[in-house]
């Protein structure tokens, strides 16, 4: 009886390979595992297949490329002459007989990567390396081809594009890579799509870090006021947190730096009274006013167009005022 | 090992005896620093490659100080001994070896030109001229004819398989593909036997490959993909391929004709088929071999280490061992010393040497 292990990534990556898929959202995850996050991933030359300079200047610069665009906890990648990472240009790479380069990652210690050498025959034509070849049109970029190649030892497989590619821009992994001068063949810092999977797999960079607008994460709002019954006069602090509320690494994040409101119900609906002020706590914002009637509040987060994260308002918290106190007065209370 | 049954009548008679007689008063074998070999035309009488000694070859790009390729080295020799070295340009290929014979193609652009190069004897035969490029070519396994991949010299459009036979004649037997979006344009397109006869055809793009299943008597064939590079063929013609990684660690997946690909193995790297089974790395160091019909894995003995050899027409590399036996190289380089070959149903590879005997 045939044995059929089941994939859910490889059946993925062979559907996806058949039908070019409609929906959009973050590169596929390679298997294998992952790196620590925050490693410093250190490569080398090999002695065998030392790049030339131009080719070596291309990668160092793709390694900078990926270390500046990452926009997560995945590792970061640095040149070392003793780290046991290595990097080989000529003929004998060990990635069949197509494409341009491959890699070989081995969590969570190691990782390797070959180059195919400028001049080098494909059925289509020769291979010209954008760098060192004078930049013809219909060559490659080495430096966005090594920015795919460290993506792919992070951790990310190919983005699966819209059936006509127009969103190739979107990542710079890519299941074929564009020559000059198509769109996107010179790219030279991840695209939203890279950088989402990067975060649902290492974590957001610190919690300032915008979320991909590849992707779209839930958020969630609380809100709790200092007293929900006073006298009227009475100044009353409102503190809310925002947090992510997407899966794995994504939940549960403190949100910072992002506007939070503070509304009240009108007879029309919610409308803004003030914005709410980051505190010195990841994911809160304060802020107070005086309480002169009974007011039901609640805090906004709207998911802007910069990020990809949903809009999230907390429950309404009420506040009653009233002309003087009698008993106990003020008493706290809040929500979620 | 199959003999070689290639005989070509083309050359004349004088002119082989001569380069004959040079020929084999030569030393059959050199080391590899020694200068680059021209193996003469093989005499008619030694035209029929019967020698049962095994071979092996192997291809090293030649990449000068700005970083382009100049050339390939191709450096072929006896089992248990280094080799002589062959410098081809940079559109070159070897495959086989079939029988002592390893098929050379190399274009200097503006023609193609194969060889059967006689290891042993030390001579080669000139199989074809042409004036496509051809891209790679296979021996038949009668030893009768070859096939051959070519492509437009100016365009560089597919213009499919050909078959050339023992008088020259050519005919083509697969048309050229033409550009899928889904795969993008082609990068390399290679050919192996199917252990039913049939030739599979892989033509890949940068990442994703579709094969062809051709039977080369009828020209019908069947298309399997996508898939990554093609490993090899099941007995039942399911191609076993990795999967579209572009790196490793990779799954390893069947896939028959018209149907779904399902996965044998989850994280593979470099792979080699010979029969049902594949011999992979099942991590760094480590090899591991799996039936490609059933998935059940087993254990290798003194294989640890060893380095999995791709077989098909754009193989770097080659020697010679038993249709059902698996090649592997002990180090990074294969040469008549590295190489070791695991046969069908042993579980320890063996050198070169002691697996032919």
């Amino acid at each position: 009886m045939r044995r059929v292990v089941s994939s859910l990534l490889v059946a993925l990556l062979l559907a996806v390979a058949t039908t070019p898929v409609a929906a959009h959202g973050p590169d596929p995850i390679l298997g294998g595992g992952l790196f620590a996050q925050n490693k410093v991933l250190q490569y080398r030359w090999t002695s065998s297949g030392t790049p030339p300079l131009d080719m070596k200047l291309a990668i160092h610069a793709a390694r900078d490329d990926s270390n500046a665009s990452r926009k997560s906890k995945s590792p970061t990648f640095d040149y070392d002459t003793g780290a046991s990472n290595v990097i080989y240009y000529g003929s004998t790479v060990p990635c069949g007989t197509n494409g341009l380069a491959c890699f070989r990652r081995d969590t969570p210690d190691w990782f390797g990567m070959w180059f195919r050498p400028n001049g080098t025959r494909f059925d289509w034509g020769t291979l010209r390396w954008c760098e060192l070849s004078g930049s013809p049109d219909g060559c490659y970029d080495a430096e966005n081809i090594a920015l795919d190649e460290f993506g792919h030892v992070l951790v990310l497989d190919h983005h699966d594009n819209f059936n006509d590619d127009s969103d190739y821009k979107d990542a710079v992994v890519q299941t074929y890579s564009r020559t000059k001068p198509r769109a996107g063949y010179n790219a030279h810092s991840y695209g939203r799509c890279d950088v989402a999977a990067l975060q649902q797999a290492y974590d957001i960079q610190t919690y300032t870090t915008l979320y991909s607008t590849c992707f779209d994460v839930p958020t969630v709002v609380t809100l709790s006021a200092s007293a929900t019954s006073v006298k009227a006069g009475t100044m009353v602090t409102f503190t809310s947190t925002l947090t992510s509320a997407g899966t794995g690494r994504l939940s549960n994040n403190p949100m910072n730096g992002r506007t939070v409101v503070l509304q009240q119900r009108t007879s029309s609906g919610w409308s803004d009274v003030i914005t709410m002020a980051g505190t010195s706590t990841n994911g809160q914002y304060r802020t107070s006013l005086t309480a002169r009637s009974t007011q039901d509040y609640r805090a906004l987060f709207r998911g802007p167009s910069n990020e990809g994260v949903e809009t999230d308002g907390s429950p309404a918290l009420t506040v009653t005022v009233s002309a003087s106190c009698t008993g106990i007065c003020p008493s706290s209370s809040s929500t979620r | 090992m199959e003999p070689i049954r290639w005989i070509r009548g083309a050359v004349p008679a004088v002119t082989l005896a001569l380069v004959g007689v040079a020929a084999l008063a030569r030393p059959p074998v050199l080391e590899a620093a020694d200068p680059p070999w021209d193996p003469p035309p093989c005499p008619a009488a030694a035209a029929a490659v019967t020698e049962q000694v095994p071979v092996w070859y192997r291809l090293d790009g030649v990449v000068d100080d700005a970083g382009s390729l100049t050339g390939q080295r191709l450096t072929l020799g006896p089992a248990g001994g280094a080799g002589r070295t062959i410098d081809l340009p940079p559109e070159s290929f070897a495959s086989g070896p079939a029988g002592a014979g390893v098929l050379v193609g190399a274009d200097d652009g503006g023609r193609s030109r194969l060889w059967l190069v006689d290891v042993v004897r030390g001579c080669r035969t000139e199989v074809a001229v042409e004036t496509a490029v051809v891209r790679s070519a296979l021996v038949t396994p009668d030893g009768g004819s070859v096939v051959e991949h070519r492509v437009d010299r100016a365009t560089r459009e597919d213009l499919g398989i050909w078959r050339v036979d023992a008088r020259g004649r050519a005919s083509r037997i697969v048309r050229g593909l033409a550009v899928d979006a889904r795969y993008g344009r082609t990068f390399s397109t290679e050919l192996r036997w199917a252990p039913d006869g049939r030739l599979a055809v892989t033509a890949c793009g940068e990442t994703r490959c579709r094969t062809r299943l051709v039977d080369v008597t009828s020209g019908r064939s069947e298309s399997v993909g996508p898939t990554g590079p093609v490993i090899g063929v099941t007995s039942d013609g399911a191609v076993v391929a990795h999967a579209p990684c572009e790196g490793f660690p990779c799954p390893l997946v069947r896939r028959a004709p018209g149907g779904d690909a399902s996965v044998i193995v989850e994280a593979a790297g470099l792979a080699t088929m010979s029969g049902d089974r594949v011999v992979f790395e099942s991590g760094r160091g480590r090899i591991t071999q799996v039936d490609a019909n059933s998935g059940r894995l087993s254990r290798l003995d003194a294989a640890d280490g060893l380095v999995p050899v791709a077989v098909g027409s754009l193989a770097r590399e080659g020697a010679s061992h038993e249709a059902q036996a698996a090649l592997l190289i002990a180090g990074t380089r294969l040469d008549g010393r590295s190489a070791r070959v695991l046969p069908a149903t042993a579980t320890t590879p063996a050198a070169l040497t002691e697996a032919a005997r």
